[in-house]
C-alpha cells in the first residue's frame, strides 16, 4: 500500500454552479500534486464526507486511524504534505494525531480509530 | 464483427489472487481469446491493436445493490420529495457517473419512483445516454410502519416505498410494475436504524403469507427478487422463497449462516456496510454524530454486520461490496471505498474483495439467464477496464477516476485508452 493523501475533487459540491468553476477541490489536488514526490501519492476521490465545510483532505490506510481535514486551502498544502509523510512513517496503531502540527488542529474534522479498534474479529 | 487486441497488459481475471501478463482479443462484444503468460495471440484479422503499456486489464465492476435514482440527499424523505422530472435528471447523471467509475453493470434494488429505473435502463440500452447495464427495480415494497412508509395515522405523507398490507395487495401491485417492465422486485422484510427508531433493523414486520405472495408472484412471471433483510427471520425467508439478492443480512444467526452456506450458489449477500460505517463515523457534518448513530442503532448494525460478514465469508457465502450509496455521506461515485471496508472490516484479502466486485457480481447480475460477465475469459461479455497501477496492491486506485484509464462496456469504449501519462496528468477529459 503506497503512502496516500486523499483529496476530494468534488468540493464544493454544494456551491452554485457559477461559483464552482474549475472546482476548488481539483485546484487543491493540483496544489498537492505539485508538492508530492514518489514517496507520497495524491488520491483524487469524489467525496470525503465533509461537504458542508469544503475543501476536504484525508489520511487513511489499512490498520490506521482516519484523519480528515476540512476548510483546507492551498496555503495548508505544505503543512498537510509534511504531516502526511509523518503519518505514514508511524507504525499502524500509533496515534498520529499526536504528531499533528498545531496549525492543522483547527482543521481536523474527523478522527476515527483504526478499524481493528472498532470491530473485533468474530 | 470488429476484432480488438489488447497487448502488454497485466490481467486480473476476476477470480484469481494475482495478475498475470497477457493479451486479450475481443470479437465484437465478447472476449474471444485470452493468451496465457508468455504466449501471443494471432494478429491476422485484427482491426485494432491497443498497447496497454503495462496497465491492469480487469473486468468491469458490478454493483449488485445500486440506488442510482437516489440524489445523495440526507434522508429517504428528501429523495421522495424530489419531483420526478428532477429525479430523472439525477438518475441519468448517476448512471453516467457509475460508468465513469468503471461500473459496467448494476442491479437496481429500490427505485426512487416507480418507473425511474426502468426508463433510464431503456434509454441507456437504446444508446441515448451513457450508463452501465441496468437491471431495473421496483420501489421498495413495505408494509404500514415499515422502512419506506413515512405516513402517520392522521397525515398522509408521500413515501419512497410502496405500502401494501396483505398478500393480495402485494400481488396486484407487483403484477402492475412487472407489466411496466421491471426486472427486480424489492421488498423490506426488516426495519432499519436509518428510519430513526421507527422500526429497528432486528424487527421483521412482514408476515410469512406476505413474503410468500411477493416471491411467488414475482418468480412465476420470471422476474427476480431482492430483500432488505437485516433480520435472521428475513434471511431465512429469502432462502425459503427464492430471494437471490439478500441485502444486509446483519442479524443472521450462526444456524442461519450454516444453512445459507449450504445453498451459497443460489444467493448473494450485499451488506452495504458503508451505510453503517459512514453513518456512524462520517455523517457528523449532517448532524448524525457517532453518539446519535449509536442511539439510533446504526453502530450496533455496523458491529453486528461486520461480525456476520466475517462468518459468512469464512463459510463460503458470497458477500458482495457496494450498496446503499446515494446519500449525502455515501455519495454515488465513492462506491469503491467499499473495497477498503471489506478488507478492513471483514478481513478479506484485496483480491477477494475485487473478486466479489467483478466475478461474483457478474454471477449475481446474470442470475439464471446464462449470460457471462465479470471475468476475463473467452465467451464473456467485453466489459473491461484498464487501470493505471495494480489494484490488488492498492484498491484505492479504483476511487480515482484519473487512474481508470479506459472503460469498455459491451465491446464499446465509454472512455478510450489514450496512454498512461496523458490522463493521469489531467490532460484528457472524462
Amino acid at each position: 500500500m503506497p503512502a496516500l493523501i486523499y483529496v476530494c475533487v468534488r468540493c464544493d459540491r454544494y456551491a452554485a454552479p457559477h461559483q464552482a468553476g474549475h472546482g476548488a477541490g481539483l485546484a487543491l489536488a493540483d496544489a498537492f500534486a505539485a508538492l508530492t514526490g514518489e514517496d507520497l501519492e495524491v488520491r483524487q476521490v469524489a467525496c470525503l464526507n465533509g461537504c458542508p465545510q469544503p475543501c476536504n483532505v484525508a489520511l487513511r490506510g489499512a490498520g490506521r486511524q482516519t484523519l480528515r481535514f476540512s476548510q483546507v486551502v492551498a496555503d495548508d498544502s505544505a503543512a498537510l504534505i509534511e504531516f502526511a509523510r509523518a503519518y505514514w512513517a508511524l507504525a499502524p496503531g500509533v496515534d498520529a494525531a499526536l504528531a499533528m502540527p498545531v496549525t492543522l488542529r483547527a482543521k481536523l474534522s474527523q478522527n476515527t480509530p483504526p478499524p481493528s479498534a472498532l470491530v473485533a474479529p468474530s | 464483427m470488429s476484432r480488438t487486441l489488447f497487448t502488454n497488459v497485466n490481467i486480473f481475471e476476476g477470480s484469481e489472487p494475482h495478475c498475470r501478463p497477457g493479451e486479450v482479443l475481443l470479437s465484437g462484444n465478447r472476449i474471444g481469446a485470452v493468451a496465457a503468460p508468455g504466449e501471443t495471440l494471432p494478429r491476422e484479422g485484427v482491426d485494432e491493436i491497443i498497447d496497454g503499456q503495462g496497465t491492469t486489464l480487469m473486468p468491469g465492476l458490478v454493483n449488485p445493490h445500486c440506488h442510482f435514482t437516489y440524489s445523495n440527499a440526507v434522508s429517504l424523505a428528501d429523495i421522495t420529495a424530489l419531483p420526478v422530472e428532477e429525479n430523472l435528471l439525477v438518475a441519468i447523471r448517476n448512471a453516467r457517473t457509475y460508468l465513469d467509475y468503471g461500473f459496467t453493470a448494476v442491479i437496481g434494488v429500490a427505485s426512487a419512483k416507480p418507473r425511474l429505473e426502468l426508463v433510464v435502463r431503456n434509454a441507456v440500452n437504446k444508446g441515448e445516454f451513457p450508463g452501465p447495464r441496468i437491471l431495473a427495480s421496483t420501489p421498495e415494497y413495505t408494509v404500514s410502519g415499515g422502512v419506506g412508509d413515512d405516513s402517520r395515522l392522521d397525515v398522509f405523507v408521500p413515501s419512497i416505498g410502496i405500502v401494501c398490507n396483505g398478500a393480495e395487495e402485494f400481488r396486484k401491485s407487483i403484477r402492475q410494475l412487472i407489466r411496466e417492465g421491471v426486472d427486480i422486485v424489492k421488498f423490506n422484510n426488516s426495519g432499519d436504524s436509518f428510519t430513526f427508531g421507527r422500526m429497528p433493523g432486528d424487527v421483521n414486520p412482514m408476515t410469512e403469507d406476505e413474503v410468500r405472495a411477493i416471491c411467488e408472484t414475482t418468480l412465476n412471471i420470471g422476474k427476480r427478487v431482492a430483500a432488505h433483510a437485516h433480520t435472521d427471520s428475513g434471511v431465512r425467508q429469502c432462502m425459503q422463497y427464492g430471494v437471490e439478492l439478500i441485502n444486509h443480512a446483519t442479524f443472521a444467526t450462526d444456524a442461519t449462516i450454516e444453512a445459507l452456506a449450504k445453498v451459497a450458489d443460489k444467493h448473494w449477500v450485499t451488506p452495504a456496510i458503508a451505510a453503517r460505517y459512514n453513518t456512524t463515523y462520517e455523517a457528523g457534518a449532517w448532524g448524525i454524530t457517532t453518539d446519535i448513530a449509536e442511539s439510533i442503532g446504526n453502530k450496533r448494525e455496523l458491529e453486528a454486520g461486520c461480525a456476520t460478514m466475517q462468518k459468512m465469508h469464512r463459510a463460503g457465502i458470497k458477500v458482495l461490496p457496494f450498496g446503499d450509496y446515494g446519500f449525502a455521506w455515501i455519495p454515488i461515485g465513492t462506491d469503491c471505498r467499499d473495497l477498503e471496508h471489506m478488507v478492513n472490516l471483514f478481513g478479506m484479502q484485496p483480491w477477494e474483495a475485487l473478486r466479489a466486485a467483478t466475478a461474483y457480481g457478474g454471477e449475481a447480475w446474470a442470475g439464471k439467464s446464462g449470460e457471462k460477465l465479470g471475468r476475463i475469459q473467452a465467451g464473456y461479455l467485453a466489459d473491461i477496464l484498464l487501470i493505471d497501477g495494480d489494484p490488488l496492491a492498492d484498491l484505492s486506485l479504483l476511487q480515482d477516476q484519473r487512474r481508470i484509464l479506459a472503460v469498455m462496456k459491451d465491446g464499446q469504449f465509454h472512455r478510450r485508452f489514450t496512454g498512461r501519462a496523458e490522463r493521469a496528468a489531467g490532460k484528457v477529459a472524462a
